[in-house]
């Protein structure tokens, strides 16, 4: 749900319900601002509870330019994750470079990550390179009332997930007032995609409203 | 590695295209049945406690040898090196554990079975994802019987081992897996006896530093942390996985978790391990295959 320099500043607050391969249910809310700082830079920041005790917080500074018809931009993105129940933290950095027009965007880098245990901060590994994918796609302009859309992905704004995990989105947001738009998306992640024996890993449901300012 | 690294993402479909003994379909739909499932399949052939067998060790140490990954085809020179050093090894060694992807192809079973005869009722192993592939889950259980068990060893002053074998082929051990783990595994058995030594046996990683060199599944990261946080607690000494083809060792909280290399020579680094278990302490040989460059 990331802006463009287009956009207008925004903040977003989403009710979340899933369930996944530790939780039969969970539920959350996240909230998300994004907020452009001149023509060619944005930054954003993403909050997430979930009631299984994971909290997350991120943010991003995305400096892009304008080539054609299109943008291409740099995502560098500083994530902080604590998994209360598994007494587990991450603390990982990323950086994508990215590509978007009217109806697609792809980004692609890498990204960093140090897992520590939270009651004893020295103890940690690090898995220190991974690769980071997004690819999107609206069936309508950017700019429209309303839209619809998919996206593969190995990371949110709340979760950078290991390379060969991909999740599946399909999103949508309607525009109310011009101020107030309603967002939702819907993500599938697999198990055991890269293992060749894909079953059901977790889904989740996030909806809520987005005020521009 | 870094230039390494981004050639395999960019050259990804060309080598999934180009590996005969993958199940495309697989990616979209497993040809096997589910970790449930499995998991069903595994303790209809368990006594209730999931306790497979008992054995004895004459001694307060013993070795284990443990290979991975063996994608046997054709060439069975490999697997008769390393059965051969079991037999001639003058300590005796206890079992020989094999952590999953034994072959490349399900037909290819009786060929394994017929070369590791000398050691077949001392072989130990979980299934790995290509012993899924193709719908080869029921061949397994009928050559290899339950994926998911437990196996004690007792010494003579008394003592006992643990070893916990689980399947995670399919890249997460299910619902089921994870309660009988959680309940039945650490909640009684563990909870209710003084193991010396408990050790987790399975084919992938549930952590490693290095996720990406090979094209192969984790678990999703929920799954791997959550696991984490019950061997910690139930003091697990160490966790042994294969799926990568490399080599890892690394502590994390308190547990020790080892990739180990594969047994074929597709990875830059192959070779079986040879693990001695003592009174106080638990630690690995690694034997390179003679083969290696």
């Amino acid at each position: 749900m990331a802006g463009t320099v287009r956009e207008p500043s925004s903040v977003s607050a989403l009710a979340v319900v899933g369930t996944d391969s530790v939780s039969d249910f969970y539920g959350g809310f996240d909230i998300y601002g994004y907020m452009p700082v001149s023509n060619w830079l944005s930054a954003s920041a993403a909050a997430q509870l979930l009631s299984t005790g994971t909290y997350s917080l991120s943010a991003l500074c995305s400096p892009g330019l304008s080539v054609g018809g299109g943008r291409i931009f740099l995502d560098a993105t500083v994530l902080y994750r604590a998994l209360t129940e598994s007494a587990v933290s991450e603390l990982g950095f990323a950086l994508l470079a990215g590509y978007e027009r009217q109806y697609f965007s792809l980004r692609v880098g890498v990204c960093s990550k140090t897992v520590y245990d939270t009651g004893n901060v020295r103890d940690s590994f690090r898995e220190p390179f991974d690769f980071l994918y997004k690819l999107a796609f609206k069936i309508r302009p950017s700019e429209s009332r309303w839209n619809l859309g998919a996206s593969l992905a190995n990371y949110t704004p709340y979760e950078f997930e290991r390379t060969w995990l991909p999740m599946f989105f399909i999103f949508g947001n309607i525009d109310l007032t011009g101020r107030l738009s309603v967002l939702c998306e819907a993500s599938l992640k697999p198990a055991g995609m890269m293992n060749m024996q894909t079953t059901f890993g977790g889904f989740s449901f996030r909806t809520g409203i987005c005020f521009n300012f | 590695m870094l230039l390494y690294r981004s050639i395999l993402l960019c050259l990804l479909p060309i080598f999934l295209y180009s590996c005969t003994d993958k199940d495309f379909a697989g990616m979209l739909r497993a040809t096997s049945p589910d970790a449930d499932i499995r998991f069903g399949d595994s303790m209809d052939r368990l006594p209730p406690s999931g306790i497979r067998t008992v054995l004895d060790s004459d001694s307060e140490e013993y070795s284990l040898y443990l290979c991975s990954d063996i994608h046997l085809e054709t060439s069975t020179e490999i697997i008769d090196a390393v059965v051969g050093a079991f037999l001639s090894d003058s300590s005796r060694p206890l079992a020989f554990l094999c952590l999953g992807d034994l072959v490349s192809d399900k037909e290819k079973y009786f060929l394994l079975n017929e070369h590791i005869e000398p050691v077949r009722d001392r072989f130990y192993t979980t299934a790995g994802n290509h012993d899924l592939f193709k719908g080869a889950w029921d061949s397994f259980l009928e050559h290899y019987g339950p994926s998911v068990y437990c196996v004690e060893v007792h010494t003579p002053s008394g003592a006992s081992d643990l070893m916990i074998f689980l399947d995670s082929a399919g890249a997460t051990l299910g619902s089921r897996q994870m309660e009988w783990l959680e309940y039945q595994v650490f909640a009684t058995i563990v909870a209710k006896s003084q193991f010396r030594h408990i050790t987790v046996l399975t084919h992938t990683c549930v952590l490693a530093q290095d996720v990406v060199t090979g094209i192969a599944g984790s678990f999703a990261q929920e799954e791997s942390y959550h696991l984490a946080r019950l061997f910690s607690e139930y003091k697990v000494e160490q966790v042994l996985a294969g799926h990568l083809h490399h080599r890892e060792d690394f502590v994390f909280k308190g547990v020790r978790y080892v990739v180990h290399e594969s047994l074929d020579t597709s990875g830059n680094e192959s070779g079986y391990a040879v693990w001695h278990f003592g009174p106080s302490s638990a630690d690995v040989e690694f034997v390179e295959n003679q083969n290696n460059h």
